[in-house]
């Protein structure tokens, strides 16, 4: 506690330095601190081996090598000598972190360091301490970085997106910073496991981002590495904070203040970069290039080999065209071309981007991914014998929490009256709400071809089935999982007894004629019952135009036939 | 300017869905990468007139050592040093992006061009030299493949650096 105290005043002090002369001071003193970690490192590992001989003084020549003779005198003068933080964190010999903070399972490992759980031994909180070993400090320039990431990390506001530095620590081995928790996993993780966001959870994740540059420039803060990996979502929950976790290649900068250091990522790094002449407009790029794989899931300047992606880069040109982005809305093409300009002057600030209408009003983004392809699809689904629609709603149930997301907003968003069923006007008004293009006939086909059970209504479960075929997220584990939970005594195949038992209704009574129907059609090699490969094959068909038409009238049969029964149930209780 | 063969595993140039997001390298104006494993002990010294980097000799590969440079963009040069028998394009280009290898950020004043790999006393030695104006070395020279004797002192071969 009183640590973390003592820790502010001294970085704000620091930070109350004109950043000039901060660089130019972290440019001076880290050599002798470098050369002489390296030289304990080698004291440490190996036995010197000095190699003394006469050579002209006038030529020397760099390629001979011999291990340096290493200075004998030990004490507070070479411990101090090889403080990686000197003049950034007070210095207090005997303190470590662990006398503080109880360190846990290994949380992440990064390029420099290792990240554990750390437990304040006192409050129990629970922290993040990333590690970093001086062993991977190898040149001053190495030094110099993690010295500055500590200034800068000390240096920003509390701000809900940027994580908090608790303090730091030092020891003979390796550099300690304690941070705050984020046990969410990596925004990388998340986009890699959903291939692309709606453009509601999107415009959420880039509103953080911009939000993070805009609270960096605000403090004189130039990122220089924003990518998904470096940011972390503070719980598991959908909905967690995302904060942005690594200054390591972040640098203090003053308005006008040119750069010609070549440092960042790959896919993310900004052109000017290469040309070494930027500004911190780099990070507006960099927040484009990830709003971008958010909406699509591929980056925008891609290649096999390093070189490929900088000539990308340079060449600045971004795929528009490529689906899924005609159906994606002209606002967020818009924000993103914007940030993604090669010309930095054109290029709007973080306050611009956090003020354009797609990602002010990001409430409004459209959440529902309906595009043109509907129409096609909600013909193929009215189609679909019972059994696969029961299959979509078995693999609905399996459905990762990101895929759940979606649909569970489309149904709230048309359950206007919020009592677990759609109707045909609930379903009209939220598909108009939404900004779909379909038209009422369609709207219609759609309740049609989803209401299996031909009640009127749309329950939770129908509705997934039918946004499952229109969003084709069959894949073979579903499938497998489908076929599992039809075929009840694990033979291998579903005898008609255990497909009686699955399309069973409220009555507990199946028609036989359905039956028949299924077995004919998906039973290929008519042994009396349906193998994996025929369940398959069945999932994946798409529509077959000769049985179009017979099929359809079956289907309109049956809805009549609900509708005539309820008629004469009416006139029956009257 | 080199273009390295496509992996086999994506086809080149069209996307390949999810596939193509992962995780990279950091870029920098000089790296230099070492056939080892990102956590490999490596002493790092500083000289008056180049870098040396020593790697023990239980870490160390046997056999013929190259240097090859890779010119990634005008100002991006990365110094890639190489072990064991095979083609010179052979063993570098299908990892030409993977993570987990040693890798270090060179200062500017050094001159990666000029780079030399060897053995010494058993331990493998990449020297860097440093130069003098602090201009942009890696435009000094072509993509030269240093070859050094085993098990002696580099060879004397005196380069000057201007």
């Amino acid at each position: 506690m009183g640590n973390t105290c003592c820790v502010a005043p001294a970085t704000t002090d620091e930070v109350g330095a004109p950043p000039r002369d901060h660089h130019h001071a972290a440019k001076k003193s880290p050599a002798p601190s470098a050369t002489t970690t390296t030289a304990t490192r080698q004291r440490h590992g190996q036995e010197p081996k000095p190699k003394p001989k006469p050579r002209a003084r006038a030529k020397p020549n760099p390629y001979d090598w011999a291990p340096p003779r290493v200075l004998p005198a030990r004490g507070g003068a070479a411990a101090s000598a090889v403080r990686v933080l000197e003049g950034v964190v007070p210095h207090h010999p005997r303190l470590r972190v662990t006398d503080k903070y109880q360190l846990g399972r290994e949380l992440g490992r990064g390029e420099f360091g290792v990240t554990h759980l750390a437990t304040d031994r006192a409050t129990r909180e629970r922290l993040a301490c990333k590690s970093i070993p001086k062993r991977r400090l190898r040149t001053a320039v190495d030094v110099a970085d993690v010295r500055r990431e500590v200034a800068i990390m000390a240096s920003l506001p509390d701000h809900p997106a940027l994580v908090r530095l608790r303090a730091a620590y030092e020891d003979a081995d390796a550099v300690h910073l304690v941070m705050e928790l984020c046990d969410g996993g990596e925004l990388f993780d998340r986009i890699v496991a959903r291939g692309r966001y709606t453009e509601r959870a999107a415009a959420a994740a880039a509103r953080t981002v911009a939000e993070v540059v805009r609270a960096c420039h605000a403090h004189g803060v130039m990122h220089r590495d924003l990518k998904p990996e470096n940011f972390l979502y503070a719980g598991k929950a959908e909905d967690a904070q995302l904060k942005a976790i690594d200054f390591g290649l972040s640098v203090f900068f003053r308005p006008g203040e040119r750069f010609r250091e070549i440092v960042g990522s790959p896919y993310y790094m900004a052109p000017e970069v290469l040309r070494r002449d930027y500004g911190p407009e780099v990070d507006i790029w960099s927040a484009g290039v990830i709003l971008y794989i958010l909406l699509c899931g591929v980056p925008p300047f891609w290649a096999e080999t390093e070189q490929g992606v900088a000539r990308a880069i340079l060449r600045g040109a971004a795929d528009f065209d490529r689906e899924p982005w005609p159906r994606i809305s002209r606002a967020a093409k818009s924000l993103v071309r914007q940030m993604l300009d090669v010309d930095p002057r054109r290029r709007p600030t973080a306050q611009q981007v956090l003020d354009h209408p797609w990602l002010h009003h990001a409430a409004r983004a459209p959440n529902v991914p309906l595009g043109d392809v509907v129409r096609a699809r909600l013909k193929q689904f009215s189609l679909m014998n019972r059994l696969k629609k029961k299959a979509m709603r078995v693999i609905a149930e399996h459905l990762s929490v990101e895929e759940v997301e979606v649909i569970k907003d489309m149904f709230a968003l048309m359950d206007t009256d919020n009592n677990g069923r759609v109707t045909l006007q609930e379903l009209k008004d939220g598909l108009t709400k939404v900004g779909s293009k379909l038209a009422e006939p369609e709207m219609e086909l759609l309740m049609e071809a989803a209401d299996v059970d031909g009640n009127g209504y749309l329950d939770y479960g129908e509705f997934v089935a039918v946004t499952i075929h229109l969003q084709r997220l069959s894949n073979d584990n579903h499938l497998r999982t489908a076929f599992l939970f039809f075929d009840k005594d694990g033979s291998g195949y579903i005898d008609r007894a255990e497909l009686a038992d699955a399309l069973a209704d409220d009555s507990g009574h199946a028609d036989d004629a359905v039956l028949d129907h299924i077995l004919r059609e998906v039973d290929t090699d008519k042994d009396g019952r349906i193998s994996y490969e025929e369940f398959v094959a069945m999932m994946k068909s798409g529509t077959d135009w000769r049985k179009a038409s017979r099929q359809y009238s079956r289907e309109r049969f049956k809805t009549l036939s609900n509708s005539l029964i309820k008629d004469g149930s009416i006139t029956m209780a009257r | 300017m080199r273009i390295h063969p496509s992996p086999a595993t994506t086809a080149g140039g069209s996307c390949g869905g999810k596939k193509d997001l992962r995780r990279l390298p950091h870029v920098y104006s000089k790296v230099l990468e070492l056939p080892f494993p990102a956590d490999t002990d490596v002493a790092v010294f500083e000289g008056p007139d180049a870098f040396h980097f020593v790697v023990s000799a239980a870490a160390a590969l046997a056999g013929e050592v190259r240097v090859r440079t890779v010119r990634i963009h005008p100002g991006v040069v990365r110094v890639v040093v190489q072990a064991g028998g095979g083609g010179v394009h052979d063993d570098g280009d299908d990892d030409d992006m993977e993570l987990d290898k040693w890798r270090s950020r060179l200062p500017e004043a050094s001159c990666p061009a000029m780079a030399v790999a060897g053995y010494v006393n058993g331990q493998l030695v990449v020297t860097v030299p440093k130069g003098r104006g602090g201009g942009e070395g890696d435009n000094d020279g072509g993509e030269e493949a240093w070859r050094c004797c085993n098990g002696g002192k580099i060879s004397g071969r005196l380069v000057v650096v201007q």
